[in-house]
């Protein structure tokens, strides 16, 4: 795990604005959001279907960039990073987890995890054994050589989970973490992403519809027609 | 990284199939096709490449390449030995008539009359016997495959006799005379012999066979035997080069073989960029999710284009190996597709032909990934 960072705000968001589309189907999809997201928190996005929630999501991994507004991870201004450098960026401080996964079909769960340390250029042979060992910490040290096919969703989520973690970014993003998963697999996922969360320099970020899982957030963003309507802060023995 | 790039490729078998075969197949009809005119082309100036010591060809005015003859008379020979600069001068009949053998096989055959004395202008590669075979009574010359063609399955042997326009000639020596553009049965014979087998008017004399003086250029003293005598004079350099051009210019040849090329080409391509593109678009998501994961546009060029030219080696190599095997297996020296080879330069300028073929099919493809939005990941 990462040293605990000074800073003492992970995310910052400040009037930010979002539109997709264009020409006459443009449309204003975030409104002058502000949110704050807290080193060893977990921070819920909670709102209904196409409130904006995933633009937001977006907009906070550097995947889009913002049209108004400014976005900080970390005391980094997104915005002031040139193309190359926010995907550098990107790479070595974020970790995503897709609703969809978007696991490479064609590689093993090993080498579905090594990649974000082969993209950093890290060597094969030291690349695969930190992947194995990550994937033995989210308990799937019998699945080493198996491709995503060969292994149930709870199984292709904790892989998915592997591939955020392994780099040890500082801001994990999660999709929909549980939204396949049956209520004791969701519990397992979300037992792991809190003790990520737990480590004062790293923050968890989660969009979520599953109700089952709110109580594991310390934090809960509620969202509404592109804007922040509501945000619930958890006493630690509420998020327990 | 290059492994992750053919891990994406080779998970998807169906693609890299179909990608390798166009490859291939471009690859195939492009060297075969492009081998076979080059291989055409040389035979039709194999006479001039057989007349070993010979540096200047002497015709009539109207004659444009060796296989087209306008007699001239016998008397033109001792106009071009007068011409300074000439060494020496000979004389060179061609001429065609069937050949029959006394079992009553029948064949085309291409008639070389050589110098009697010189024997100037005769090939130099004998498989049995040697020029001064020719010498002897009714004797000719034949190449190895007409030999299999008029005697099939019999051994090559000396001693054979041949009807030639119902006259007797003796096979005394086999030869492993290059073969002419016709493909006929090669003989070759003293002059005065081979003149004797075709019904000639007075002029016999197809073409006189000269050298320069040591010292001389031959293509100047080509030019003064043209200037003193009116007579056409190249030197053997240039006249293998306007057989060639006459060939290009007034046959199909080039627009029959140039048509399958191009035809290879574009369908190569044509099935190269469709499937790449597929397979590109099948995987956007993957190329998606490898820039959330912090790989730049630029690593992402070279991994497509990694992938584009595996499919490309592999393509090439199958290509090339089977044109190769086919000119290995079809082209024997015994076969009628002699002497057709796969020139090293071929393979090369396909080899350029097919990174062409394959960087201009990855470019629609390229582009559909430095555009793609890391962010359509999110939507799957």
């Amino acid at each position: 795990m990462t040293a605990p960072d000074r800073n003492p705000i992970a995310v910052s968001c400040r009037g930010l604005v979002k539109q997709l589309g264009s020409g006459s189907i443009r449309t204003r999809v975030l409104h002058g959001i502000d949110l704050d997201v807290f080193p060893g928190e977990m921070t819920f996005l909670l709102g209904p279907s196409g409130c904006g929630k995933t633009t937001l999501i977006s907009t906070i991994a550097g995947l889009l960039v913002a049209d108004e507004g400014k976005v900080e991870l970390f005391g980094t201004n997104l915005a002031e990073l040139g193309r190359r450098s926010l995907v550098h960026f990107r790479g070595a401080g974020v970790g995503v987890v897709f609703q969809q996964l978007n696991l490479f079909p064609a590689l093993t769960a090993t080498e579905n995890v090594a990649v974000p340390l082969l993209v950093q250029g890290r060597a094969g042979a030291s690349a695969k054994a930190l992947a194995q060992a990550m994937l033995r910490e989210v308990g799937l040290e019998t699945h080493l050589t198996k491709y995503p096919s060969q292994l149930s969703i709870g199984e292709r989520q904790r892989v998915a989970i592997a591939r955020a973690l392994i780099h040890e970014p500082r801001l994990i993003i999660c999709d929909e973490p549980t939204s396949a998963l049956d209520g004791a697999s969701g519990q397992r996922v979300m037992e792991l992403l809190r003790k990520v969360a737990r480590d004062p320099g790293r923050a968890v970020l989660v969009v979520t519809h599953d109700a089952r899982i709110v109580p594991f957030a310390d934090r809960i963003a509620h969202m509404s027609d592109g804007r922040i309507t509501r945000i619930d802060v958890r006493t630690e023995r509420e998020a327990a | 990284m290059l492994g992750l790039a053919l891990k994406m490729l080779f998970g998807d078998r169906a693609k890299v199939l179909g990608l390798v075969f166009g490859v291939a197949f471009a690859t195939l009809l492009v060297t075969q096709q492009g081998a076979m005119f080059v291989g055409l082309m040389t035979r039709s100036q194999n006479i001039i490449a057989d007349a070993q010591d010979v540096d200047i060809w002497v015709m009539d005015p109207s004659v444009e390449h060796p296989d087209l003859v306008r007699p001239m008379r016998d008397g033109e020979l001792f106009k071009v030995r007068g011409v300074p600069g000439v060494a020496w001068a000979t004389p060179f009949f061609k001429g065609g008539a069937p050949v029959k053998t006394q079992e009553g096989r029948t064949k085309g055959a291409v008639i070389l009359g050589v110098d009697d004395a010189t024997l100037v202008g005769v090939t130099q590669r004998f498989v049995i016997g040697s020029p001064t075979d020719l010498q002897r009574p009714d004797a000719i010359a034949i190449d190895r495959v007409g030999f299999m063609q008029l005697w099939p399955g019999e051994p090559l042997s000396v001693g054979k006799v041949l009807e030639l326009n119902e006259r007797r000639a003796v096979v005394t020596a086999i030869t492993d005379a290059a073969p002419a553009f016709s493909a006929q049965v090669i003989i070759h014979a003293r002059y005065s012999q081979a003149s004797s087998y075709l019904p000639t008017g007075r002029n016999r004399l197809s073409f006189i066979l000269a050298r320069a003086m040591q010292g001389a250029e031959p293509s100047t003293v080509a030019r003064d035997i043209t200037e003193r005598t009116g007579l056409k004079a190249h030197s053997s350099e240039e006249f293998s080069r306007q057989t060639v051009r006459y060939y290009l210019r007034n046959t199909g040849i080039p627009i029959s073989f140039g048509t399958t090329i191009v035809l290879g080409i574009v369908v190569g391509a044509a099935i190269v960029g469709l499937t790449f593109s597929m397979f590109v678009s099948e995987n956007i998501a993957q190329y998606a999710m490898l820039k959330v994961i912090g790989v730049t546009n630029i690593r992402l060029v070279g991994l497509v284009l990694f992938q584009a030219c595996v499919v490309g080696v592999i393509g090439y190599a199958i290509g090339t190996g089977l044109a190769a095997a086919f000119f290995a297996f079809a082209c024997t020296p015994t076969s009628a597709l002699r002497g057709f080879v796969l020139p090293w330069w071929i393979a090369t300028a396909v080899a350029g032909t097919i990174l062409v073929l394959i960087l201009l099919s990855s470019l629609a493809s390229l582009r559909r990934v430095l555009v793609v939005e890391p962010a359509v990941v999110f939507s799957g």
